[in-house]
């Protein structure tokens, strides 16, 4: 039998080849089922180019004062609103990075200026200013070199959403004065630190080790690009990401670290961030906090060894936290690693204690423990803490993740892998979650099989949905290839959102080839509108979305692209929309797998 | 790689698999045959996971019998590579980290800390095996079981379109090209005859899943050359397996024969559907074609300007010493054209004449093929590149403002600057190390003697194939020295380059044996590479044009061919009595006699081409300033 159908099918194909895919030449014919896609609601900026704008500096090191271009690696970006004029505010870039610089200051650092926006069509702009110290320009250093002491790999932060004021998280956790010097392309100046002037008792008039004045949360002020305290009172860890509550007391802090701990900080004054006191993350205390004596320096420069001895909850990599000001809960993004085992068996000997969802996966993948080596923590989640008893849940878990066979209908179309930068932004009457990806890596679905790049991605998600799922993900952008999306920030008119695109590699074309500041503006302006896909329909049916530049289709199929001289420019496998972002103005056509055709058109 | 001498030899037994390897034909004509073939995948998947299961129990029994134990751990090998073509393509990176990677220490992706990881996988554990440490080999055969079946269950969830096939197999193509037949994944190199021989059956019977939907003609011509490509497995062992013509008469051509069909088939190629860059141009139909790889892809500002006139700039700005602070020093000054851009010395003359700078003068002409920079790694981007030698006190000596200064005040760059960059215009720090960058990657060699010979456009020299055959053979260099670069490029995608601890000596002289005492990758700057295992790393580099750039080493302390491969003969460091813990050449010697080195030295003589490449501006720009106006092209020394 199946011989008999071999010889068949190799007999109809005698003569010429049969086909598999599109034919790369139609005769073009304009066919009358079109289909329109408005030009993008979605207006994109760079506001911001690492080597390219020059940055306002002092006088540093007793090099006098000047512009010079900026630090790469963009990361966290804070939001601080002017109240006394009709500018929106001013923004604060974190440079991820340790570099020496003669001007700028060495190790990290942060770039702020002002933005205003345009009354008629609603993009941003750039405000010149004139600081109290002198200096004029668009774009200011936030001079730490001269104040608080050197900074170090500037990653997340915190913008307090009492009032928008300003932290800079140092993550890249420090052991020693020769990893800060980096054979003299760190931080030269390795000699003792005297803190002075922090304004917290315990504190200052202390002399450490200069790789010691590293891991700090550090605020400034936006307003005259200058550094204001490290927050010594908050420990010494590899801090990555906080969040302020509308309290204007409460701080909740995340360290990017296997383990990574859970920190909690409570003024005593509301706005005083001096004096308070200071609690770390345990899942099974009744409470949930413990305080940690912030008064005993000691404690505070090893303030991880010392939470691991009381039974501190471990997670793995925390990166970003944000208030989600719809329900009035913290959300955390833990972004995995993929064999942990290695990396905190240490502090669990130390008397650490796995959070609870991570033995619960570990149960799941038939391994003893967290600490087996056998656990995977490949994708990361986003975490939920209530702050209404303290409680951590997961509120939506990256993958593919599957523990076992998997029917490849159920497979997800999207993917979020490694969740690192986090915000929100309500847009009339929805909120919704900002998720920056930051792939750890491309294997096990993180990315396509077969695509060895790495893309990373930003999603929304509507934060009605109780229980996420990953098809819950709308994504509003990627980022060149080589680049990590970082510092998602929402304006409150929900008109704008910011983000960065760091360290983007080779080829990409300028300014795409620096770290970038990239502004998205028009999220007002009809983003609900998702349309009512008819899924029962026969005929192909096509509905454009132009906010996130997409056509949907009604069934997924495998589609090409021919543009107006016939030609096939795009082939698209197994896929139920079109992202028309990289096709410019034009008439298409567009031929399905069936053979149907429409004709598009991109205005 | 590490190499494992051999100590017994002991017979393979004929694994069931091969049953399952006859070529196979589409059992229904309207079945896609990547539907076919995932079916197929799975089931041979199975397959593997069944023998890497007999293999885990195989040393939980009580008493070990080695020799049975390295036949069952070749079984689940085989089994390996009867899926490799697809799973290798599909998850790269896991396949790296978990199953195939080289037996060597890694540092964690993407985390703060350093954490150094040991190797896993098939590689790690055939060096184990042969040094018989039952306890290691158990632990890693449990480690690698867990991994062989995770990832199984991910593939019934795999979406494979014909394009992905396609790929995979023209990768697998270059796979067997530059790692298989080199002996690369099998420490032991001792059933490398036999993987070879399964990876190429694969590969037919994957093509021959297409057979149903070609012509006649496309079939005789695709079932002629894979019969052509089994010939050559009727050697009774590796040593014997000319590799030369095998890439000559089977490799090659089938890299371009699939590709040929892919079109044939309108299954969209890789250029359509991603936007972002690869590293090897899918559209070349030839692996030693000059345009194999994207110089675009190694660069960072590659993508404003026109393309001939930004290299005739760059060209200019290269031999200008306009570009130093004392306008007496050029890119040429330690980059001679005719000396292959090298210039001679050990270590190159320092600024001001003030002793030398720490280095031997590297090569330029496919210099771009490469993601690291410099030999200790330390930059990017040919771009990052220029900028270190710029700032460097001892080299160039001088800074963007006095550069840019100088070019701006001239009218001639002022044109040809606008004229290379009709966007941009303005002479930047972007645009000229663009056009530095353009010059760079024109300097492309892929037409030297060994090259026309093995695309068949001369006859080959009898010692050039004996040479090459030792080169990827014998001699074990193409493990380090990949093919086509001859670099440490890392096929099959070409997206990293690899540095190598040999123990290179610091003086000439083996009865005064010192290790060089430059630390190399671990002093880069780079944090996350100041690993132990980096100390007195070095970046592999090319073997191309390596006639004319003596000395040798990054210390130039060999000054002939000979000297370099007598230090490898008997096993670099290791046999000068030097090579340090973390030293990654196997201490084995090579024995290579007085023929074989000639064999192999005039095969490293063939692959000299400098065509187009060497000639010299006859005048520059001209300044009316006294400091400028007697500028020596090329530079004063």
């Amino acid at each position: 039998m199946k011989k008999t159908l071999l010889f068949a099918g190799l007999f109809a194909t005698l003569g010429a080849s049969a086909q598999l895919g599109f034919n790369p030449h139609i005769d073009f014919v304009n066919e009358t089922d079109t289909v329109y896609v408005p030009s993008s609601l979605i207006k994109k900026q760079v506001l911001f180019i690492g080597g390219t704008h020059m940055v306002q500096t002092t006088d540093t090191y007793g090099n006098p004062a000047g512009a010079f271009p900026a630090k790469q690696w963009h990361d966290f970006i804070g939001f601080t609103p002017d109240n006394t004029s009709n500018d929106l505010g001013w923004l604060s870039v974190n440079h991820e990075m340790v570099l020496a610089d003669d001007n700028i200051g060495d190790g990290g650092g942060m770039t702020v200026f002002k933005i205003k926006r345009d009354p008629v069509t609603d993009s941003l702009m750039v405000v010149s200013q004139t600081l109290a110290d002198g200096r004029t320009g668009e774009y200011f250093n936030v001079d730490f070199a001269n104040t608080v002491g050197e900074t170090g790999m500037n990653c997340g932060g915190i913008q307090s959403s009492a009032d928008g004021r300003i932290w800079t998280a140092e993550e890249w956790f420090r052991y020693g004065t020769s990893d800060i010097y980096a054979n003299g392309a760190g931080v030269r100046d390795t000699a003792d630190f005297t803190i002075t002037g922090s304004g917290i008792a315990v504190a200052d008039g202390q002399t450490v080790a200069k790789y010691e004045n590293f891991n700090y949360m550090v605020e400034i002020d936006p307003k005259t690009a200058s550094a204001v305290r490290k927050q010594y009172n908050w420990g010494r860890q590899p801090f990555e990401g906080g969040a302020i509550l509308p309290d204007n007391k409460t701080v909740i802090l995340g360290a990017d670290n296997t383990p990574g701990m859970l920190t909690k900080f409570v003024a005593d004054v509301a706005g005083d961030f001096t004096v308070g006191k200071t609690y770390f993350y345990k899942e099974d205390a009744p409470t949930k906090w413990i305080e940690l004596d912030n008064s005993d320096f000691n404690k505070l420069l090893h303030f991880q060894d010392e939470a691991i001895a009381l039974g501190a909850t471990m997670f793995n990599r925390l990166e970003w936290i944000s208030y989600n000001p719809k329900d009035g809960n913290v959300y955390i993004t833990e972004t995995g690693r993929d064999n942990p085992a290695g990396s905190w068996n240490d502090e669990y000997a130390d008397g650490g204690i796995f959070a609870k969802h991570h033995i619960a996966r570990a149960n799941m993948q038939y391994a003893t423990g967290p600490d087996d080596s056998d656990y995977r923590d490949y994708y990361g989640r986003v975490l939920k803490l209530d702050m209404t008893n303290s409680d951590i849940s997961v509120h939506i878990e990256g993958g593919p993740d599957f523990a076992s066979n998997v029917d490849p209908t159920d497979y997800p179309s999207t993917h979020l892998s490694n969740p690192d930068g986090l915000g929100f932004i309500t847009i009339g009457e929805k909120t919704y979650m900002l998720i920056c990806e930051d792939l750890n890596g491309t294997s096990n679905g993180r990315m396509p099989m077969g695509t060895s790049n790495k893309t990373c991605e930003l999603f929304m998600l509507d934060m009605d949905i109780n229980s996420p799922s990953l098809n819950d993900l709308i994504r509003i952008a990627e980022v060149p290839t080589g680049a990590e999306i970082t510092g998602v920030r929402g304006l409150p008119d929900g008109k704008t959102i910011l983000f960065n695109c760091q360290h983007p590699s080779s080829s990409n074309p300028f300014p795409y080839n620096n770290s970038c500041t990239i502004a998205l503006t028009g999220f007002d302006k009809g983003f609900l509108s998702a349309p009512k896909v008819d899924y029962d329909a026969n005929e192909l049916k096509m509905y454009p979305n132009p906010a996130i530049n997409v056509v949907h289709l009604n069934k997924t199929t495998d589609v090409g692209v021919y543009d107006m001289n016939g030609n096939l420019i795009q082939v698209l496998r197994n896929t139920n929309k079109i992202n028309v972002s990289s096709l410019s103005s034009g008439t298409y056509i567009i031929q399905t797998a069936e053979k149907e055709t429409k004709t598009l058109i991109v205005e | 790689m590490v190499g494992v001498s051999i100590q017994a030899t002991i017979m393979i037994k004929t694994s069931i698999l091969f049953v399952f390897l006859t070529v196979l034909q589409l059992v229904n004509a309207n079945t896609k045959p990547s539907v076919f073939l995932k079916q197929d995948l799975i089931k041979n998947y199975a397959l593997l996971v069944e023998e890497v299961n007999q293999l885990q129990r195989a040393t939980l029994v009580e008493k070990i019998d080695w020799e049975a134990l390295t036949q069952v751990f070749f079984d689940s090998r085989n089994a390996y590579k009867n899926v490799e073509l697809l799973v290798a393509f599909l998850d790269p990176e896991f396949i790296n980290d978990y199953i195939n990677g080289a037996p060597l220490l890694k540092i964690e992706r993407k985390t703060d800390d350093m954490t150094i990881l040991n190797p896993k996988g098939f590689q790690i554990a055939e060096e184990v095996l042969f040094e018989k440490n039952l306890p290691e080999f158990k632990l890693l055969v449990e480690q690698l079981q867990a991994r062989i079946i995770e990832f199984g269950n991910r593939l019934p969830s795999l979406y494979l379109s014909e394009r992905i096939v396609f790929e995979a197999m023209r990768t697998q193509v270059i796979r067997i090209t530059a790692l298989g037949i080199t002996g690369f994944d099998s420490p032991s190199g001792f059933n490398s005859l036999v993987e070879n021989n399964i990876t190429l059956k694969n590969l037919e019977k994957t093509a021959s899943a297409y057979y149903g939907f070609l012509n006649e003609n496309e079939q005789v011509k695709l079932k002629t050359i894979f019969k052509q490509g089994h010939s050559f497995f009727e050697v009774k062992e590796m040593d014997a397996f000319n590799r030369y013509q095998f890439i000559k008469q089977f490799l090659n051509p089938i890299y371009g024969i699939i590709l040929q069909v892919q079109k044939e088939l309108f299954i969209e190629t890789k250029t359509m559907v991603v936007k972002s860059g690869y590293a090897v141009n899918y559209e070349t139909e030839n692996i030693f074609d000059t345009d194999f790889f994207n110089a675009d892809y190694f660069a960072n500002y590659a993508n404003s300007g026109i393309e001939e006139k930004k290299i005739a700039l760059g060209k200019t700005l290269f031999y200008d010493p306009i570009i130093s602070k004392n306008n007496k020093r050029a890119c040429a000054s330690c980059h001679h054209p005719e000396k292959g851009f090298t210039d001679g010395l050990k270590t190159s003359v320092a600024f001001n004449e003030i002793g030398h700078i720490d280095r031997n003068s590297p090569t330029l002409i496919n210099a771009i093929f490469s993601t690291r920079f410099f030999w200790d790694n330390r930059a990017g981007s040919p771009e990052a590149q220029a900028e270190h030698v710029i700032f460097n006190p001892k080299e160039l000596n001088t800074n963007y403002n006095e550069i840019l200064g100088k070019l701006n005040s001239n009218s001639t760059y002022k044109k040809l600057f606008q004229e290379a960059y009709p966007e941009i215009k303005e002479i930047n720090r972007q645009t000229t190390l663009s056009s530095l960058s353009a010059f760079i990657q024109s300097l492309k060699s892929f037409n030297s003697v060994f090259d026309q010979s093995i695309k068949g456009k001369i006859p080959v020299p009898k010692d050039v194939e004996a040479g090459f055959n030792l080169f990827t053979g014998k001699a074990a260099c193409a493990t380090c020295h990949f093919i086509p670069t001859f670099s440490g490029l890392v096929p099959p995608l070409y997206v990293e380059t690899e540095s190598e601890v040999l123990g290179v000596p610091a003086y000439n002289d083996i009865n005064k044996a010192i290790l060089d005492q430059d630390l190399g990758r671990y002093g880069n700057g780079r944090p996350k590479e100041k690993a132990d295992f980096y100390k007195n790393s070095f970046k592999t580099a090319t073997i191309r044009n390596i006639e004319l750039t003596a000395p040798y080493m990054h210390n130039g302390v060999f000054n002939t061919l000979e000297e370099v491969v007598e230090f490898y003969n008997i096993g670099g460091g290791h046999g000068w009595g030097i090579a340090p813990e973390n030293t990654t050449l196997p201490s084995d010697e090579l024995n290579l006699n007085a023929t074989e080195i000639k064999q192999l030295i005039i095969f490293m003589q063939s692959l000299t081409d400098t065509t187009g490449m060497t000639a010299v501006p006859t005048t520059l720009p001209t300044y009316k300033d006294d400091l400028l106006k007697d500028r020596k092209i090329g530079g004063v020394y």
